[in-house]
């Protein structure tokens, strides 16, 4: 089975280390009580999936920490990455090249 | 594991792990002069930079410092210092700072003599100083002589889960051990800046990165060119690392960080300003561009640096061993002449990171005592002043 990798017990995202399609079943490893999830996008390589839904506006969480606001609801098993996610810091506006 | 290594003891204390002649320019002008001069005699590196003239306030004394700190650096024996005459940078004042140290520094003006002559002269002095220092023997230092610099570019998902923890390994355990560590790039701080506060001793070290942070935010947001591409921090994101999977800047500062370990804060550093003896992390200013970035660190002290590149880079520097590191099994194959240590096993689960730090250790150890890292093979001796000013 392909792998994620989840670093904190609190994240909302791990890393996947393979590519994925759409509806695979893939091993979470790491800490926390989660161990499997289907998928719900195709996700690349060292992208991120969503281990549990997030709101719009709720911050999400990597290595125990706030990585930014999601822009989107974002349902567990989805690819987590710059379509739903934006930095959370206010002193300034995004922009430039994004993908 | 042997822990002994053994280095250049210079007469200021410090210890070197490579015995460099360093043929400096003082300005762009005098570079291809320096570069010809390094070229003809085997034993030399060259520095060659950008900056040295046409500077003000803050960015020429940022220039200067790092220049007089790059020599002042362990790994280099001696110096000959290649200037032009009229340029804002003082040949003659960096000259007098480096033979006070007790270090060999000799001096050239182009503008006394012309290219051919000033190459000649440079040739027969560069000659005499390399043999002078093909002396110099290594001799057994504890591993408190070590100072790392920590850096990272290229970055994907792997750098953040394998080569930056292992990285984080081997900084407490150099640290463990009397050692230093000098982490950079102040850009890829913010957004876990929180986490660096509360490692720092006093106030003073916390105004001191609060200035820093905000200078540089600052900086970004008032660039009058920004309507051009929009670039801020924010998107200290480059395009790689949003192929490879990084999404935002806090994702990437928190992923960077970890190279520091879980090693005090002992200082707060300008770009390119000499770190203390004591033992612990010591934070510079410093953009995220690598060169620039590991060109200060140098001029800091480190005698080593430890690079982590999930995509691969071939960058190093002229004076000091660049160790570079991957956990993205891909890169390891597909740029294999630039790689130092693969620590992908850290995420097959076939390593633990303790494991993945003791290995880097014992790569650290070896390079100290002289083995070639493959930026020093391949002849990269990438150097870059870092400049905050206009240029007149």
């Amino acid at each position: 089975m392909k792998q994620a990798i989840l670093l904190s017990e609190n994240d909302s995202v791990a890393t996947l280390l393979e590519r994925v399609d759409l509806g695979e079943t893939i091993e979470i490893k790491g800490t926390g009580s989660l161990k499997e999830i289907s998928v719900r996008d195709p996700i690349p390589s060292g992208h991120k999936v969503a281990v549990r839904d997030i709101k719009l506006g709720e911050i999400v969480i990597k290595y125990n920490n706030k990585i930014g606001v999601a822009t989107k609801e974002i349902l567990a098993g989805q690819h987590v990455h710059v379509h739903n996610l934006k930095s959370a810091r206010t002193e300034y506006e995004e922009g430039g090249e994004r993908s | 594991m042997k822990k002994m290594i053994e280095g250049y003891i210079r007469n200021d204390g410090q210890v070197g792990f490579r015995n460099h002649v360093l043929i400096l320019p003082s300005v762009l002008c005098s570079s291809k002069v320096a570069e010809k001069v390094a070229q003809s005699v085997p034993g030399c590196a060259v520095a060659r930079h950008n900056q040295g003239c046409a500077q003000l306030g803050e960015d020429f004394n940022q220039t200067r410092r790092t220049l007089i700190n790059t020599v002042m650096n362990p790994n280099v024996a001696s110096v000959l210092i290649i200037g032009l005459g009229c340029e804002r940078v003082s040949p003659n004042e960096i000259r007098d700072i480096i033979s006070r140290s007790g270090k060999p520094a000799e001096l050239l003006m182009i503008q006394d003599f012309g290219t051919i002559e000033t190459i000649r002269r440079g040739i027969e002095i560069a000659k005499e100083l390399v043999l002078a220092a093909s002396v110099a023997k290594r001799e057994a230092v504890p591993m408190s002589a070590l100072t790392i610099g920590v850096e990272c570019g290229g970055s994907d998902f792997s750098s953040g889960l394998s080569a930056n923890p292992t990285v984080g390994q081997v900084a407490d355990l150099v640290w463990q051990n009397g050692g230093r560590i000098i982490l950079s790039e102040t850009t890829e701080l913010v957004g876990a800046e929180h986490l660096l506060f509360e490692r720092m001793e006093n106030e003073s070290q916390k105004g001191k990165f609060a200035t820093m942070l905000n200078r540089m935010i600052n900086e970004s947001l008032n660039n009058s060119r920004d309507t051009v591409d929009a670039e801020s921090i924010p998107n200290n994101i480059s395009p790689g690392n949003v192929r490879g999977g990084l999404t935002t800047l806090e994702e990437k500062s928190l992923g960077a960080m970890i190279k520091g370990g879980k090693v005090p804060i002992v200082g707060v550093k300008e770009y390119g300003e000499r770190i203390e003896d004591r033992p612990g992390l010591y934070i510079m200013d410093s953009p995220g561009y690598d060169v620039e970035s590991v060109t200060g660190m140098v001029a800091g002290g480190a005698n080593i640096v430890l690079f982590t590149t999930g995509q691969g880079t071939p960058t190093g520097n002229p004076i000091v061993p660049v160790i570079k590191i991957t956990g993205n099994h891909a890169t390891v194959k597909k740029m294999n002449d630039n790689i130092d240590f693969d620590c992908s096993a850290v995420i097959t689960g076939d390593e633990t990171l303790e494991e993945s730090g003791m290995k880097l250790l014992q790569k650290v150890l070896e390079v100290a005592n002289g083995m070639e890292t493959k930026s020093e093979l391949l002849g990269q001796d990438d150097f870059s002043i870092w400049n905050v000013g206009i240029k007149l």
